[in-house]
């Protein structure tokens, strides 16, 4: 008498659809014996793995109220229709998530303790299960059409550079006041006067060198900033623009890519871990001018959408590695934003 | 490759190097320690303090997650950046089982290791001064090393788990013993590894 004496097949299931598209099947029962059935539920489970706690959740379900004996040998169809408008099937770097198509047997009669204490730790078997991708139409992506500063890594360059000479200067200082004492005070002795002032004023000489360089540099060479457009089909458009209009600049070289951040908290502390899941070939502008444009298109898989996976996150980066006439190579990057259209709300009498 | 340790070709049906749920860690996770006795002790004894000492990634919060099935009327925090000492307060478990205790601050801490309750928390650093300090008694319970066999069990278990029953596979040892090599007892460092490679 149990639901697993019998056949189930899902008929008129594809393997891969569009998100929005709604699922249209037939499940079929073959018994095998007569068999009392009350409640199946057809559901589309979404199962997170990868370098993060796995999850799994209903996307969506569809109840089949039987309440009667199917017949041993008979076959029974029952018509289906279940709507998934927001999660993909991806295949990341550090994280994945699949789509199952499943039928399991919802159980409403006497339910026992040991029965509820199984519900919690032990997964429902499903009767019939069927991996599905779910995929975006590439055309549903949308850069959000702005303006972007560009962020020079030379900045974080001088603040590295600094910080690496201190480190250095203060470990060369411990370690000689720690292991060596005596010689350190020889050498404090054999110092003219004042020395230590004088040390810390070349110190502050170099901070301010270095300072000075990077405004002069920034103030010669100009901001820069680049804008976004959609264009026809799966593509979009940056144009670059400078406070000076390129004026040093030899070459500009423009790179687009997206970067998966996964936040590992499995542990007592988080780790993250970024890796690039799309990423352009590098475009040259030979003579960069003001409203000099570049296209990338789009990745040709399916970015799941904020949120959809827990603890991760996508970020669609343009690089612009500029080449000056004065001051050799100096890379800018700007994180912009990708939307995806909301896919379109289905239409017909599907009524739950 | 990833090739070079599973021998026999078995059919995966995911990356069997990824997280867990709390269902699937307990079929695959060999404790280190008698679980049931630090359980004992927790009931037992109502102002004990216990640590799960240990760098990142040796177990310590699995084995807590494990530990919260032995003591289903304990508590269970995992907490980050945003947790805040109330949330542990207003329990009314006696039995706190705290992951990342560094999240709270000391004085907080001070606070929580004077409640009439048995502690168990998870920290990279003891927190034996500061017990001391709040006048309590502290058992340490120190997640270093790693045994190649355990870990060939844990691997295979996870294995087990992701393919269809009955097929066959073996692990190549030398490979195991290569992995140990390069990331010493960093449990998590050998399985991230192997994951991404199991991707590739």
């Amino acid at each position: 008498m149990s639901a697993l004496n019998a056949t189930y097949d899902f008929k008129g299931v594809e393997t891969n659809y569009k998100l929005g598209t709604p699922i249209d099947f037939i499940l079929t029962i073959r018994p095998r014996e007569n068999i009392d059935f009350k409640t199946l539920t057809c559901q589309i489970i979404a199962e997170t793995r990868g370098l993060l706690p796995r999850t799994n959740e209903t996307v969506s379900d569809f109840n089949i109220v039987i309440n009667d004996t199917l017949r041993n040998g008979q076959i029974y169809e029952f018509p289906v229709t279940l709507k998934n408008n927001h999660s993909v099937t991806y295949n990341g770097v550090s994280v994945s998530k699949s789509l199952v198509l499943q039928t399991i047997e919802v159980r409403s009669d006497k339910v026992s303790f040991l029965d509820k204490v199984k519900k919690v730790f032990v997964e429902p078997v499903p009767l019939i299960s069927r991996s599905i991708t779910f995929e975006t139409n590439p055309s549903d992506y949308k850069v959000v059409e702005s303006t972007y500063k560009l962020k020079s890594k030379f900045g974080s360059g001088c603040l590295k550079l600094l910080s690496y000479f201190f480190t250095f200067l203060l470990m060369g200082y411990l370690a000689m006041t720690f292991f060596y004492p005596s010689e350190a005070k020889k050498i404090w002795v054999k110092l003219p006067e004042h020395s230590l002032g004088f040390l810390i004023g070349a110190v502050l000489l170099v901070v301010l060198i270095v300072l000075m360089i990077h405004f002069i540099l920034e103030w010669k060479v100009g901001k820069s900033t680049i804008r976004l457009f959609n264009t026809e089909g799966d593509q979009f458009e940056v144009s670059v623009h400078n406070e000076k209009d390129w004026e040093h600049s030899a070459e500009l070289n423009v790179s687009f890519k997206v970067v998966e951040v996964v936040e590992d908290d499995r542990g007592t502390s988080t780790t993250y871990h970024r890796k690039p899941i799309h990423q352009s070939l590098s475009i040259p502008i030979k003579t960069p001018r003001n409203g000099s444009k570049v296209a990338f298109s789009f990745p040709d898989f399916s970015i799941p959408r904020p949120g959809e996976i827990p603890n991760t996150t996508f970020i669609p980066t343009i690089s612009v590695e500029k080449i000056t006439k004065l001051f050799g190579i100096r890379n800018y990057t700007t994180i912009i934003e990708i939307v995806q259209l909301e896919a379109k709300k289905m239409s017909g009498n599907y009524d739950r | 490759m990833i090739t070079d340790l599973i021998q026999g070709n078995p059919h995966f049906n995911y990356n069997p190097f990824g997280g867990l749920s709390d269902k699937e860690l307990n079929g695959i996770l060999l404790p280190k320690f008698d679980l049931k006795d630090i359980a004992n002790q927790l009931r037992t004894t109502p102002s004990t303090v216990i640590e799960f000492v240990g760098k990142k990634g040796r177990g310590k919060t699995s084995h807590l997650r494990m530990l919260s099935y032995e003591l289903p009327e304990a508590a269970l925090f995992l907490l980050d950046d945003k947790s805040t000492v109330a949330e542990i307060e207003q329990s009314e478990s006696s039995i706190l089982l705290i992951d990342s205790i560094h999240h709270i601050s000391v004085l907080d801490r001070k606070k929580l290791f004077k409640l009439p309750k048995a502690i168990l928390f998870t920290t990279h650093w003891s927190k034996r001064i500061e017990l001391f300090c709040a006048n309590q008694a502290l058992k340490s319970y120190s997640f270093k090393g790693i045994d190649i066999k355990n870990l060939k069990r844990i691997i295979e278990n996870r294995i087990t788990q992701a393919i269809p029953q009955g097929q066959p596979f073996t692990l190549n040892a030398d490979y195991l013993d290569r992995m140990i090599s390069k990331h010493g007892d960093h449990y998590r460092g050998i399985i991230n590894e192997l994951y991404h490679q199991f991707q590739q």
